[in-house]
């Protein structure tokens, strides 16, 4: 028998962790998009993201503040205090790879770089002691991550990858609270509801949101890595992993005769793969513990 | 003669003297740390099962002590199986960050019900200086401390839950060291 919440808990996720990031999400978009025009899009998705996860995790506490102050409090460790950063930073660096005529090698060294900043900041000293390839294998995952989810989302444009990352973030947030923190299990939930608006927005304009595509690369697996290496759970490692990876399922849809399908046909293959390692991870996650609440 | 006989006394004198200083081993078999957290809808109780340290008391005068503690944060249990993970985790006291909190007495003032602890606490990489009344019984022998109190727990930045866990944690501190 499943654990399911109180309601109450469900109510107070509603109301802060889903409701606020999706309609920032959506309506940023909207009314850059408006604004600027199709030209703006990427800018349109990456702005509308960062303010939604912005005010998400702050309200759910994914940003650690001063207790005296309220202010954000600059973390003295790397780890999960480091999220937002990352992902701001990263969030710039693509904004920046984007600029007209920049020579490829120039976008490559920016995503590198920021991808190497991210793991910088969120492989805990305790990983890097126990496996000097953390930092290099977290970077990598970042910057493949990254390359895969902006062609996915120009090809074609639309709603369907954020919708896809959006269900891959559900299952990040299943796959934590198992594991017994909250905090990072609201912080997948938080970006799952701005990427469910991004999704709808995206999908109205038929634009382009690969804008967002940095935020998440670095959010989502710098969440799950968190979120097995800090908590004390029966979770399997694989789990995490599998979440973490899912969105790699997706690249031999690049490929010419897949990405000439029908836009719906396409996206539906793609949720439909997506789906495969994020029911497992979900699965094997309730197998192992069990929610009290 | 005489000599030998003021030497055997300064001998005696400062045998009576290291003997009178008390120094006490502390450890989870003779001092238990025991917590409430509170929040609206009840509350849960729990502990910490490894802990070290000493207690040192001079004359057998309680305003002389001076205590410090190291309590392994991992140890912590509760009435809770899976809340003891939880306050493990990040959204509490986040362990494998923070894997010891340490508590070093500065003052010990008599008081109208006892006495008034003093001290730096350190717990979850922040410390604070916390003062915390307590009834304290010296002698050659033995030393038994007990004390109820409470620390805000957003002043050592373990603030999850704000709004619906209350801030106050109710302490319960017990000692009951021998020779």
């Amino acid at each position: 028998m499943i654990a399911l919440p109180p309601t109450d808990l469900i109510l107070d996720t509603a109301k802060f962790a889903v409701l606020p990031p999706a309609v920032l999400a959506a309506g940023g978009f909207v009314i850059l998009r408006f604004a600027g025009g199709a030209r703006i899009s990427a800018i349109a998705s990456a702005l509308a993201l960062a303010a939604a996860v912005g005010v998400g995790f702050t309200q759910r506490e994914v940003v650690p503040r001063d207790a005296a102050t309220g202010w954000p409090e600059w973390p003295d460790q790397a780890g999960w205090p480091w999220l937002t950063w990352a992902a701001l930073a990263a969030l710039v660096a693509g904004l920046l790879a984007r600029l007209p005529r920049l020579p490829q090698a120039l976008v490559w060294l920016l995503r590198a770089g920021a991808a190497n900043l991210a793991a910088g900041m969120l492989v805990s000293a305790d990983l890097r002691a126990a496996a000097w390839w953390a930092v290099p294998a977290f970077a990598a995952l970042v910057l493949a991550e990254w390359a895969l989810l902006e062609e996915l989302a120009r090809r074609p444009s639309g709603g369907g990858v954020p919708l896809g990352l959006s269900f891959t973030c559900l299952a990040a947030t299943a796959v934590i609270i198992h594991a017994h923190s909250a905090r990072l299990a609201d912080g997948a939930t938080v970006l799952a509801a701005a990427l469910g608006g991004l999704a709808i927005a995206a999908w109205l304009f038929q634009a382009d949101a690969g804008g967002a595509m940095p935020a998440v690369a670095v959010l989502l697996p710098g969440l799950l890595l968190n979120g097995q290496t800090e908590t004390f759970s029966e979770v399997p490692w694989v789990c995490f992993v599998l979440v973490a990876l899912a969105p790699m399922v997706l690249a031999p849809t690049l490929l010419p005769y897949l990405n000439r399908w029908p836009a719906l046909r396409l996206r539906l293959l793609q949720l439909g793969l997506l789906m495969i390692p994020l029911i497992v991870a979900v699965a094997l996650a309730m197998q192992a513990e069990a929610l009290e609440f | 003669m005489r000599q030998l006989f003021g030497l055997t006394a300064l001998v005696l004198a400062a045998s009576v003297a290291l003997a009178a200083d008390g120094k006490f081993s502390l450890t989870g078999e003779n001092t238990t740390i025991q917590f409430v957290g509170s929040k609206a809808e009840g509350k849960h109780d729990g502990g910490f099962k490894k802990i070290t340290g000493t207690a040192t008391v001079a004359d057998g005068d309680p305003t002389t002590a001076k205590i410090e503690l190291e309590i392994d944060v991992d140890s912590i249990y509760t009435d809770t199986g899976k809340l003891t993970n939880h306050l493990k985790s990040p959204d509490f006291f986040e362990v494998k960050k923070y894997p010891k909190a340490k508590f070093v007495s500065t003052k010990v003032a008599k008081s109208d019900d006892g006495y008034t602890v003093t001290g730096a606490l350190t717990l979850h990489g922040k410390t604070k200086t916390i003062s915390f009344p307590a009834k304290i019984k010296a002698t050659d022998d033995g030393l038994t401390l007990t004390s109820d109190f409470k620390i805000d727990r957003h002043d050592f930045g373990v603030s999850f839950g704000k709004g619906k866990i209350h801030d106050d944690v109710a302490l319960k501190v017990s000692v009951k060291a021998t020779k």
